[in-house]
């Protein structure tokens, strides 16, 4: 069941290393550093953890768009 | 140790295996200049460009990238196969754009030294699109000269995450009271 909104999420990948999606987090996101530097550890532990939430399913599109440009494995999906 | 220093640590850590793991091959500047040669290869098949050899990889070296490549450049960006296709369909071809002016851009400064941010990015993207575009086929098997740009990519770009971070995590390691 949905609550609504779009989850822009993040998936492990066997490429990416930590500092890798850290600063793609930090530079391209716009995540605080502290936050960017712990999700490399969740998403490695849950194999995908929720970057930002958007009511708009386009704009949560765009932010995992500009992730994918990035080289990481993002992607949208139904809150 | 704090929760945040065990973080800095941790990636710290994946620096180095990662550092560890590729730096004897790829140090070499054989597979640095392969590895610019698959940059450009990847800017002209996103114009419509054919699958080719790499100049640095022989005359008998295997032809990479190609049509096939380009439609394959991103992952699926949603578990549900309606969605991702809406997806490809509104966000691919300027998805594709941005790594085109990226690799156009990382290709005139490859060998710019004092690099600004702008060319910065324009080479992280590149490096994080060329392994994937010129190693994965169909077969699962790995192409040598191919595996040899993926590491060598893979290996550039976390460098250059590490040391762009650096500065900021050692600023807030130092900032911690005792």
């Amino acid at each position: 069941m949905t609550t609504g909104g779009w989850r822009v999420v993040l998936w492990d990948d066997p490429v990416n290393t930590a500092p890798t999606v850290a600063f793609v987090l930090h530079r391209v996101m716009g995540l605080p550093l502290g936050e960017a530097m712990g999700a490399p550890l969740q998403v490695e532990r849950q194999q995908t953890v929720q970057i930002a939430w958007s009511a708009d399913r386009f704009e949560a599109e765009v932010m995992a768009a500009r992730m994918l440009v990035f080289g990481l494995h993002a992607g949208v999906a139904p809150a | 140790m704090s929760r945040d220093e065990q973080r800095w640590a941790h990636a710290g850590m994946l620096a180095r295996r990662t550092f560890d793991a590729y730096s004897p091959e790829v140090l070499n500047p054989h597979d640095r200049e392969l590895t610019r040669q698959a940059v450009e290869l990847m800017a002209e098949c996103l114009q419509g460009g054919p699958a080719r050899r790499l100049a640095a990889g022989g005359r008998l070296g295997p032809k990479l990238g190609g049509p096939e490549r380009v439609a394959a450049m991103f992952p699926q960006a949603s578990n549900d196969s309606q969605v991702a296709a809406e997806f490809l369909a509104t966000h691919g071809p300027g998805m594709q754009a941005q790594v085109l002016n990226s690799a156009l851009h990382a290709g005139a400064v490859w060998d710019k030294p004092g690099a600004d941010q702008v060319d910065f990015d324009a080479r992280f993207v590149a490096l994080s699109h060329v392994g994937r575009f010129v190693h994965d086929r169909p077969d699962g098997k790995c192409v040598p000269i191919a595996c040899r740009v993926r590491r060598y990519a893979v290996w550039a770009r976390d460098e250059m995450a590490a040391g762009w971070l650096e500065p900021m995590v050692t600023a807030k390691l130092n900032a911690q009271p005792e």
